[in-house]
């Protein structure tokens, strides 16, 4: 019943994704990088099933890490911005909700992430204003909590 | 970078014929060849007053550090004073503690490299691994498992501590985070005279905080304190606008000074130089640079390292190497205009790279120095371009042992930091080198550790413009990076490898040592 419901969520957030892409994309301005805008105040959260977690795509591709995460019926390539493979949280098979800035490359879609949300935890992956966050590493809190 | 991400890549390696001194060596860090006890007769190359800048990341959020401190040649820090800012990631808000009185110790080993402990008096002790680059300067790393981070340290002129020495026009640049982590750069020039900041001019680079971009801006007034006659510490007052920010300096020499931005505005430092040969114009901007710029974008971190000459009039054109999120693009031609050169040194300058074409504002420091910022609000990209003194470069150029640091992140976007010593043949191999590092990124503690240099070679592939490549394995991976002549003693890295890191570095040649 759980899982039911996760689907039907999936299906209406995936409308209302597919409802704010298009003006998303009408307005895409280019970064002086080649590559749209974060756009933060079109912003779209997108819940689906991660299908995989993968590293640096081939070159000439949008550098970076990325999850693939599974809706119904799409398939989105979700970029992970500065977050590696080994420091997501996630597995292949989690239930999770992105929120980010829907952008075009050559023709196909890449969620850039800001957060990712499962049930029992959540990263930010990006600033409000879109710039890439480094993962938390350091281990230990000696050293001056100031 | 973990170890097994570098296990994975072995094959790749450059060059893999291994003396039989690779891999990691513990943590015992910094003893040279000495094997961590350093040397007391090496100590004495750490001798007198330094100022040193840093900055890094600790569990609470990124911390930015510039202070002082006096060595006696002996392995004893008898005195020191540091300023610290300290974003809070779970806050949102910036922390600061203020000229914190600094003692502790240090050893050097018979290749520079050396540890210091900085006992501070109210936040603990920090340590760290260094490498003397020269006679004046080293290269420090965090050195513990509390925190990440690299700097610089400089021998202070003490006679320039007075006041006369901060009367003039500074030209500067500084780069930091706000208090939701966004990008924060700033630069530009400031004219002062008896203590008041009479005039100057800034653009700020905030693009994706409430910031926002704001070139050009009025510097309306200030003020700036004599410096302590005995740390070479100071106050300065800038108004942009209608913003009032405060800063603390410390006098590195007559003509420069390391700044931090001490309330809790921003996180920024960075460092001011005397302004030398106004009023500046187009003519100004003639001869060989090599630049350093970085910063993070939307995807991940960003560093161009390339050489250009500047015509004068409003050209400039050259070679470069980037990495764009662990992505490397090497050798590509790079063009660009420049305009709008006004006499307080400011002008505005576009480069075109492999797949971006930025803008950015610039000022004119000197001859030799020129901060650069991006000027638009696509990312906060940021560096400076320094003369480079003329070829033809060889590879029997890189003769000597070599003080080197490089850091950036690995590609699960972990803070990795590297100093070491690495000895060039003269012939386009290196002969022996280790390293220092500090690597969050390890699968168990500790994370820092100390590896050897092994099957390390280099190449010039042009010697007009001074570039080249450089390979090695350390820590079981193999490290290639594109380098750039900035003159004979002096080089600065770009990592160009398959291991997905972004880090940017200089290597100087080291004085004897004894």
């Amino acid at each position: 019943m759980k899982r039911f419901i996760h689907l039907i969520l999936a299906a209406f957030l995936l409308c209302a994704a597919s409802l704010a892409a298009p003006a998303a994309r009408a307005q895409q301005s280019k970064n002086n990088d080649g590559l749209p805008k974060y756009d933060k105040a079109n912003e779209v959260t997108i819940s689906g099933t991660i299908r995989a977690v993968e590293g640096q795509p081939a070159h000439g591709s949008v550098p970076g890490n990325y999850i693939t995460l599974q809706t119904v019926p799409l398939t989105f390539s979700v970029h992970m911005g500065m977050w590696g493979a080994a420091k997501i949280p996630f597995h292949v098979g989690d239930q999770v909700q992105v929120t980010g800035s829907l952008i075009t490359v050559a023709g196909k879609q890449i969620l850039l992430a800001r957060t990712v949300t499962s049930a029992s935890q959540s990263i930010t992956v990006r600033t409000t204003g879109g710039q890439a966050l480094r993962p938390i590493a350091v281990a230990s809190t000696s050293g001056g909590s100031r | 970078m973990k170890k097994s991400l570098f296990s994975s890549f072995i094959a790749l390696a450059m060059l893999a014929l291994l003396t039989g001194c690779g891999g990691s060596g513990g943590n015992s860090g910094g003893g040279g060849s000495s094997g961590g006890g350093g040397s007391a007769t090496a100590a004495s190359l750490l001798s007198g007053q330094y100022s040193f800048t840093f900055s890094g990341e600790n569990a609470a959020g990124p911390l930015s550090i510039v202070g002082s401190f006096t060595a006696d040649g002996k392995g004893n820090i008898s005195a020191g004073v540091e300023d610290v800012t300290l974003v809070k990631k779970a806050s949102g808000t910036i922390g600061t503690q203020a000229a914190m009185t600094l003692t502790g110790t240090y050893t050097v080993g018979t290749d520079g490299r050396g540890t210091m402990t900085l006992n501070t008096s109210s936040d603990g002790a920090q340590n760290f691994a260094f490498v003397i680059e020269s006679n004046n300067q080293g290269q420090i790393i965090w050195f513990d498992n509390s925190a990440t981070g690299s700097g610089t340290f400089n021998q202070q002129d003490t006679t320039a501590f007075t006041a006369s020495t901060v009367n003039g026009s500074f030209a500067f640049g500084l780069n930091g985070v706000d208090p939701a982590l966004e990008a924060y750069s700033r630069v530009g020039q400031f004219t002062a005279s008896s203590g008041s900041v009479s005039s100057g001019e800034t653009d700020l680079n905030n693009a994706f905080g409430t910031g926002g971009v704001n070139l050009a801006q009025n510097i309306s007034g200030g003020s700036i304190g004599a410096p302590n006659s005995t740390t070479g510490r100071g106050t300065l007052t800038l108004t942009y606008d209608t913003l009032t920010v405060n800063y603390i300096y410390y006098v590195v020499s007559s003509s420069t000074l390391n700044v931090i931005e001490s309330d809790t505005h921003a996180s920024v430092y960075g460092t001011a130089t005397l302004q030398s040969g106004a009023p500046y114009s187009a003519a100004s901007l003639t001869g060989n640079y090599v630049m350093n710029i970085g910063g993070t974008t939307t995807i991940g971190g960003l560093a161009e390292v390339g050489q250009f000459t500047a015509d004068g009039v409003g050209t400039v054109s050259g070679v470069g190497d980037e990495n764009n999120a662990g992505q490397p693009t090497q050798n590509y031609t790079l063009s660009g205009v420049f305009a709008s050169v006004t006499s307080n040194g400011r002008g505005t300058l576009g480069l075109g790279f492999p797949a971006a074409s930025l803008s950015f504002a610039f000022y004119i420091a000197s001859s030799n120095t020129v901060y650069i910022m991006e000027a638009d609000t696509d990312a906060t990209i940021s560096g400076e371009a320094m003369a480079q003194t003329a070829g033809p470069y060889t590879t029997s150029s890189l003769t000597g042992g070599y003080g080197l640091q490089f850091s950036g992140v690995d590609s699960n976007g972990i803070e990795v930091d590297f100093s070491g010593q690495a000895t060039s043949s003269g012939t386009g191999t290196l002969s022996s080198g280790t390293v220092d590092t500090n690597d969050e990124d390890q699968q168990s503690e500790p994370f820092f550790f100390t590896g050897s240099i092994s099957g390390g070679a280099y190449t010039v592939t042009n010697s007009t413009v001074g570039r080249g490549t450089i390979g090695f394995n350390l820590d079981s991976a193999a490290f290639g990076f594109a380098y750039y002549f900035v003159s004979p003693t002096q080089i600065v890295l770009i990592e160009t490898d398959l291991l997905g890191q972004t880090t940017t570095g200089t290597a100087q040649i080291q004085p004897t040592i004894p």
